[in-house]
């Protein structure tokens, strides 16, 4: 079923609630970890490039885009203040260079490119970045969520000053194509807002080819002859087809209808058939893992979960490969922080910090007083169902060890939100997107969110985090860091292994992806780093 | 999506036929449900669904795998002795998750039958029993819920019950409950014009009790085919919603997910698709057989297997013969000598017609002869089942499919027509011999024009332009004395009364400017005065052209009127043959007398009137000896024992009777 | 004529107001907060309430239908996509002609064909009376997405014969646009086909044995005048009406054509607002489904009114 079954849907955590508390921090650009690699192999512009997709961009408009799938539609059509390459490096974009004011990284200053156009010629200058800024802010999707306490001003013509009131040591990857919310759309087109949807305009490598295109079917995208960056534009027309069926989805690359089905298009059944086919297969890095949120980690309605050794215990009563597998077949990998590689929760230290040893979990369990088990409900989404299937498998193993997980299944997205509040339930699964840490902790840990809804909170590990946001560029991987040991150190979640992303490409369409890296900055349809 | 699936095949029986043709069923009426039985795929198909539901009802005691349980190390694999169907793509037994996939399934379906049913039997036979007011608003209901794209409506409903499968297929049998209600009130409305109920009506029997006890047990055929068809309309509904991501909510189990599942796996296992697809696929086969058989069954009672399913043919294949008899022949048959008549128009020698059922043949007109003569107006008179009306059908060879002429001969100019092939018969209708039948109405084609029609057989035997056939055919108009003939002619045929359809079909009948008219019960179907005109015309055509007239009818008042002769027919045989005066006066046959003493102009005031005791013999109840044995006041033992052949009286006359000596001289008292 | 005309179109009138109102009225009992759902839980409670006002979600029903019916009547506009603010008429415009191509060749298809088969089979009997038999029953047995994806993989992947997905319009290339529409109008055509077949096939038994076809033969007309000219004529009367119902299943169906051949059309885009809520758009193609069935509907009454004289002459 389209969208339902057979598209493992990634919840892609961006933005946050608003972050509790007001900390003193210091000055600092976001940097983030960086696998070297090579770049893509700079070409003139040609030909065309049709891309499959499984569900349409939400919406053209990227204040109001749920980002899910519409990825690829924003980042052709608007320029972003600061660009992330596949390798997760932050480089220029509409914003030339930038640095945090003071202390607490809540005042941060961009200076905006000159010279660069937006593609009905008008000039990109600060009073632009601040109107589209403002604009976004008041976005109904997850890239007006970003903004909360967010104000903006120029300081002359092209310097653009944003003062928070929530401390964010990442403003560039805020800003980045892949948050959405630098998407600076044009002046004229914020006149009339209604109209941006279908006829966006933005400052990006690509415009949208309105007489090719139906929304919500066919994107057709020809190259921006105004695009301050010629050499990043490969294709001098990309074409993005919406196929909802996987099967489908397969017919149209075989057929050569389409040269490449995109993350979303594929799943695990597509694997063996594609590469009989001849077609290429680029396995990526993992981008997203299963995880067991526990949210009554203060013990509230399930005593047991407020003890860390209980938590614990669960952890090292996991055989991961088989959940890996189960979950997520030839897809899937040993995991157990709520972070992948590639993003800046990543703590290589505690990768295989739980090993699986079921009679220390017993042990673990016997000294907290609970060697007749205990029993605890953990909510989940019936139509996602590979993540499911490791659910199921981490129940079993949990059997084993004498702790009834009682899974409960919510048919959809909204009951299942709905569900959380209800406050019936200790925990949660999803498949998770990687993705900034920083918003994910925030949901799960410590703010007042739906995800969070026990309002479960700990103040060593809020010190670490506040340490974090304010921490200078240099502290900032290590701080971050420390907060994810802490997170998998005292088992605020359950994770036992994560899934490898892997895109079809039609023979001779090479260079989109880098296969096992983790791929941030999604496909490489534009050459960013060139 | 069906609408007339159900309904009764509409079988129009010739009027004229309908009486000589035996009763289809056997006087045995065998019960509903053993007729049922003797429908090989209708019984498997219900024992089929029947197994089906009892095996998913027990499927925690079958199933070998619970339906959630996964097989970690042998997903997308073939049948294996472990499973027996093979597994999916997360390697659940598929097996397992049919039998568990089908308690939900089939009560989604039996939700979609329900609420079918519910909605329309009510609702139908409400609006098709009460009329007015009731009728109008369900009329207009059904027409308006017949016009949503359901689809739209149940994706609305989708996105509010969401994995409510139950909600969602009675949604569906809302829409279906439309077009079987229809079905239901057309039922109805056939059955309320029935006269038991207008009877018990009469009777002072409450509105709802007939309704419960007369007419919903004679609704209750098409409800029991329509209930089938739509079973198998739900179920194909239920594994397109899931296909579309409506209904039940992955991973639990339905036939529709497991075609779902298995159409994913089209690529690297399309084994699957055969177990799960095949028992939809099979399921709803028999849910339409079931349906089929059902309305077999009830149906069947209804008429003969005319228009049935089997390998129909419009008319029976005629050898290809251009024999021709020369005058004075040798009947094979009976090894006589047959003396053709030179004037004679018409020769029927020994014609016997039988009628072939499945397999028995039962003779409906025995061993018939009699002589048309050029200007000569015969009658052919009897009552209903005498055979009359076949044998005036077998000599322009119309017969139905059923019946054949089995023996004799039927000289036409020369001809033996009764084995001549079909293309040179065709030429010989219309243009030497025609016919007018009792229905007039009936007997034209209704998207046409009467004028057209006539012009278009004037055309076939003239070979004339289009407008000289048009001026032929008002000509034609204008001598059966229809009045404005060029305005009627461009009238269709439901704008003209009976009398004048009649005239239009005698125009007809002359078009081709046949030797030979035959009128078989012209006026029976028309009122009184307007038969005396048609009697007249027939008259005045005759005098005017010298056609010889054959007559086929019952009423004696008509062969008094216009015949010279007459031949009277008796349960398929000729028993008397003589002329009109003869027949009145002095009649030789027991039946002949007996018929004319029944005449009411003869009885007194205060006296009964006269009938003759007993009833015709069926054909299958011919008797060995006279047929008229049972009810003749002259019979003797040696009667019954020996068939009594067509015997000549002294003076001529044709009579089937041993002891005719002893009518006739009785007969001198009779006057009319 | 023009009375029938004007008294059809005067009862679509109340059949548009009814559809429209339910279908709006079970959208509006969507449960839960659409407004959260649209923005997937992560919205604050400022930016909620902004949505909701410019979804109009702030008002009574009752008074959301009002204005709706205001902006269709008066207006001629079907408001505004609620994910990207493009007007519903935009928005369902392009997709019209998908829709209409699939959905008038299916019919045509099954009209053509079907009716060929049934009354072929009527008048010679035998083994194709059997086959019609068969395809009425086995027509029902086959779900249309299987087969769609059945077809799409022998004849589009194994095969290169027909366009795997995507529709070509006929303004860019008339053999193009026919060879996409090939796969899906077979897909959805077997259940209406063989509904045509076996009531044409019905009609045409029927009309054999009616007492004009025997006076014609009688009359000495030839057996094929009478079958072509006048048997002909009198049986596919009936069927027109059937043609009616072929056209609606065949919009129901169209939905899964259109979604496994990615046919840019109403159905695969109803089937994605309903997932997402989007309210607007889902009234607008309800709307126009219900106009096409309206328009349709008096197309056939005028045919079979021409064709019956019984009806035109009343």
């Amino acid at each position: 079923m389209k969208n339902r079954k057979g598209r493992i849907r990634r919840v892609r955590v961006i933005g946050a609630g608003s972050v509790a508390a007001a900390l003193a921090l210091s000055i600092v650009p976001a940097a983030l970890s960086s696998n070297a690699g090579a770049a893509v192999g700079a070409h003139a512009a040609t030909g065309t490039l049709t891309i499959g997709e499984a569900g349409a961009p939400q919406s053209l408009d990227p204040s109001a885009d749920d980002s899910g799938d519409g990825l690829y539609a924003a980042e052709l059509l608007y320029e972003p203040l600061m660009n992330m390459t596949d390798t997760g490096k932050i480089i220029p974009g509409l914003a030339t260079s930038w640095h945090y004011v003071g202390s607490g990284n809540k005042e941060f200053v961009m200076n905006i490119r000159q010279g660069a156009k937006f593609s009905d010629g008008e000039p990109v200058n600060a009073a632009a970045v601040v109107a589209g800024l403002e604009y976004n802010a008041k976005g109904t999707g997850p890239a007006g969520a970003n903004f909360s306490g967010d104000s903006f001003r120029t300081n002359g013509d092209y310097q653009v000053i944003v003062t928070t009131t929530n401390a964010n040591p990442e403003f560039p990857t805020t800003f980045s194509q892949r948050q959405l919310s630098g998407d600076i759309i044009c002046p004229n087109a914020l006149k009339n807002p209604s109209t941006i949807a279908s006829n966006p305009c933005g400052a990006g490598p690509y415009v949208l080819d309105s007489a090719a295109t139906t929304l919500g079917s066919t994107y057709t995208f020809t190259a921006n002859p105004l695009y301050y960056n010629q050499k990043r534009i490969l294709h001098s027309q990309i074409v993005l087809k919406v196929i909802s069926d996987p099967t489908s989805a397969l017919a149209a690359i075989r057929t050569g209808q389409i040269q490449v089905l995109g993350t979303n298009e594929t799943n695990i059944q597509q694997l063996a058939p594609a590469k009989a086919a001849g077609l290429n297969v680029t396995i990526l890095g993992p981008t997203s893992f299963l995880t067991v949120w526990i949210m009554d980690r203060n013990g509230k309605t399930v005593k047991a979960l407020g003890d860390v050794r209980v938590r614990q215990a669960l952890n090292y009563a996991l055989n991961r490969p088989l959940i890996a597998k189960a979950a997520y077949g030839v897809l899937g990998a040993v995991d157990d922080e709520p972070a992948t590689p590639g993003w800046n929760g990543w703590d290589p230290k505690s990768a295989n910090y739980y090993t699986y040893n079921v009679a220390k979990a017993k042990a673990l369990l016997k000294a907290a007083g609970y060697s007749n088990g205990f029993s605890f409900k953990i909510l989940y989404i019936t139509s996602f169902t590979a993540p499911d299937n490791g659910l199921f498998a981490m129940a079993q193993e949990w059997k084993a060890i004498g702790v009834n997980a009682q899974l409960v299944g919510e048919s959809g997205f909204p009951p299942f939100s709905a569900a959380q509040t209800t406050l019936k339930y200790a925990g949660f699964e999803l498949g998770w997107g990687s993705g900034d840490a920083i918003p994910t902790y925030n949901l799960v840990w410590f703010a007042k969110t739906g995800a969070n809804a026990f309002y479960s909170s700990s103040k060593a590990a809020y010190k670490l985090f506040n340490a974090a946001l304010g921490a200078t560029p240099a502290q900032f991987p290590a701080k971050m860091r420390a907060v994810t040991a802490y997170g998998v150190a005292n088992a605020y979640q359950v994770v036992p292994a994560e899934q490898k992303a892997f895109i079809i490409s039609a023979k001779g369409i090479t260079g989109l992806a880098k296969a096992g890296s983790a791929q941030p900055a999604g496909m490489n349809v534009v050459n960013i780093a060139g | 999506m069906t609408q007339d699936m159900g309904m009764p095949p509409e079988i129009q029986v010739d009027a004229d036929l309908a009486e000589d043709i035996p009763a289809a069923s056997p006087p045995t009426r065998e019960s509903y449900v053993r007729r049922f039985l003797h429908k090989p795929l209708g019984v498997i198909s219900l024992a089929y669904l029947l197994l089906i539901t009892l095996a998913c009802f027990f499927a925690p005691l079958i199933a070998p795998y619970p339906a959630l349980q996964q097989d970690l190390l042998n997903m997308s694999a073939g049948p294996t002795s472990a499973h027996f169907l093979g597994t999916d793509q997360l390697g659940r037994d598929v097996l397992s998750r049919l039998l568990y996939g089908g308690q939900i399934t089939l009560i989604g379906v039996l939700v979609t039958i329900v609420t079918v049913l519910g909605l329309s039997i009510p609702i139908g036979l409400a609006a098709g029993y009460l009329g007015g007011r009731v009728d109008r608003w369900v009329n207009n209901a059904v027409d308006l819920l017949l016009s949503v794209p359901s689809i739209i409506i149940v994706l609305a409903v989708a996105a509010i019950f969401t994995d409510n499968l139950y909600i969602i297929m009675c949604t569906n049998g809302i829409f279906g409950a439309a077009g079987v209600t229809r079905v239901i009130r057309s039922a109805v409305l056939s059955i309320r014009e029935e006269l038991y109920i207008a009877a018990a009506r009469t009777a002072g029997v409450g509105d709802f009790k007939i309704v419960v006890r007369h007419v919903f047990p004679r609704v209750l055929g098409p409800v029991i085919v329509q209930a089938s068809v739509w079973g198998g309309i739900a179920l194909g509904i239920e594994t397109g919603l899931t296909f579309l991501g409506i209904g039940v909510a992955a991973p639990a189990p339905s036939w529709g997910a497991s075609v779902y599942d298995a159409s994913q796996m089209i690529y690297t296992d399309a084994f699957m698709l055969l177990p799960t697809g095949g028992l939809v696929a099979v399921t709803i086969l028999a849910f339409a057989f079931l349906g089929d058989a059902v309305r077999d069954t009830t149906f069947e009672g209804w008429s003969s297997d005319i228009g049935r399913g089997k390998k129909w043919r419009p008319w029976r294949r005629r050898l290809k013969s251009r024999e021709t008899v020369a005058p004075d022949f040798v009947d094979e048959a009976t090894s006589e000598r047959v003396i053709v008549d030179k004037d004679a128009a018409l020769t029927v020698s020994h014609l016997s017609v039988t009628y072939d059922t499945g397999d028995q043949s039962t003779k409906v007109v025995d061993d018939v002869s009699f002589v048309l003569r050029d200007g000569e107006v015969l009658g052919i008179v009897g009552e209903s089942g005498s055979g009359k009306s076949v044998t005036a059908l077998s000599i322009l060879g119309i017969l139905p499919r059923a019946l054949r002429i089995s023996a004799g001969r039927v000289v036409v100019g020369g001809r033996d027509v009764s084995v001549l092939s079909e293309r040179l018969m065709s030429d010989i209708r219309g243009s030497e011999i025609a016919i007018v039948f009792q229905e007039p109405m009936s007997c034209l084609d209704p998207s046409f024009t009467v004028g057209s029609q006539v012009a278009e057989v004037v055309r076939r035997h003239d070979k004339v332009s289009r407008r000289a056939a048009k001026t032929r055919a008002i000509e034609l108009f204008e001598q059966v004395r229809l009045p404005q003939a060029a305005n009627v002619a461009k009238r269709y045929p439901h704008q003209l009364s009976g009398g004048m359809a009649q005239r239009v079909c005698i125009a007809l009948a002359l078009a081709g400017r046949p030797k030979i008219l035959i009128a078989d019960e012209p006026t029976t179907a028309l009122d009184v005065t307007v038969q005396a005109e048609i009697l007249g015309l027939l008259r005045t055509i005759q005098q005017e052209t010298g056609m010889s007239i054959l007559l086929v009818t019952h009423d004696w008042g008509v062969v008094a009127d216009l015949c010279d002769r007459a031949v009277v027919m008796y349960a398929g045989h000729i028993v008397e043959d003589a002329t009109v005066e003869e027949l009145f006066q002095h009649p030789y046959h027991p039946y002949t007398r007996g018929l004319q003493l029944c005449n009411p102009s003869l009885v007194e005031d205060g006296q009964p009137l006269p009938s003759i005791p007993g009833t015709v013999p069926a054909p299958h109840n011919w008797p060995r000896g006279c047929r008229f044995f049972d009810r003749c006041s002259f019979a003797t033992p040696e009667c019954a024992t020996s068939v009594i052949a067509l015997g000549r009286s002294d003076d001529g006359r044709l009579v089937r009777c041993l002891h005719w000596r002893d009518v006739a001289s009785l007969t001198s008292k009779v006057s009319s | 004529m023009l009375r029938l005309i004007l008294r059809r179109l005067g009862r679509s009138i109340p059949l548009l107001l009814v559809v429209s109102a339910v279908s709006f009225v079970i959208e509006s009992l969507v449960p839960g907060d659409v407004a959260r759902d649209m923005t997937l839980g992560v919205a604050t409670v400022a930016q909620l309430k902004a949505l909701r006002i410019k979804l109009g979600l702030n008002h009574p029903v009752w008074y959301q239908y009002l204005h709706y019916l205001n902006q269709l009547i008066f207006h001629a506009k079907l408001g505004n996509d609620a994910f990207s603010g493009q007007p519903v008429t935009t928005a369902l415009a392009p997709r019209l002609p998908v829709t209409l191509s699939l959905v008038i060749l299916t019919t045509l298809f099954c009209a053509v064909v079907g009716i060929t088969l049934g009354i072929t089979s009527a008048v010679y009997g035998g083994g194709l009376g059997k086959v019609v038999d068969f395809l009425a029953v086995a027509g029902f047995a086959l779900p249309a997405f299987w087969l769609a994806l059945v077809l799409q993989n022998f004849l589009t992947v194994d095969h290169r014969i027909f366009p795997s997905i995507g529709y070509v319009s006929p303004s860019v290339s008339v053999v193009d646009w026919l060879r996409s529409l090939v796969l899906p109008v077979l897909s959805i055509s077997m259940a209406p086909l063989a509904i045509i077949a076996k009531q044409s096939r019905d009609s045409m038994m029927n009309v054999l044995e009616r007492e004009y076809i025997r006076t014609l033969r009688a009359c000495g007309i030839s057996k094929t005048r009478i079958l072509w000219k006048h048997a002909l004529r009198n049986a596919v009367t009936p069927s027109l009406t059937i043609v009616g119902v072929v056209f609606i299943s065949a919009l129901s169906f169209s939905v899964f054509a259109e979604t496994v051949f990615s046919l840019p059309g109403l159905g695969s885009l109803a089937v994605t607002a309903a997932e997402s809520h989007d309210v607007p758009i889902i009234e607008g193609i309800t709307m126009y489904f219900t106009l096409l069935v309206v328009a349709v509907n008096l197309i056939l009454d005028i045919c079979y009114a021409l064709i019956n004289p019984k009806v035109r002459l009343r």
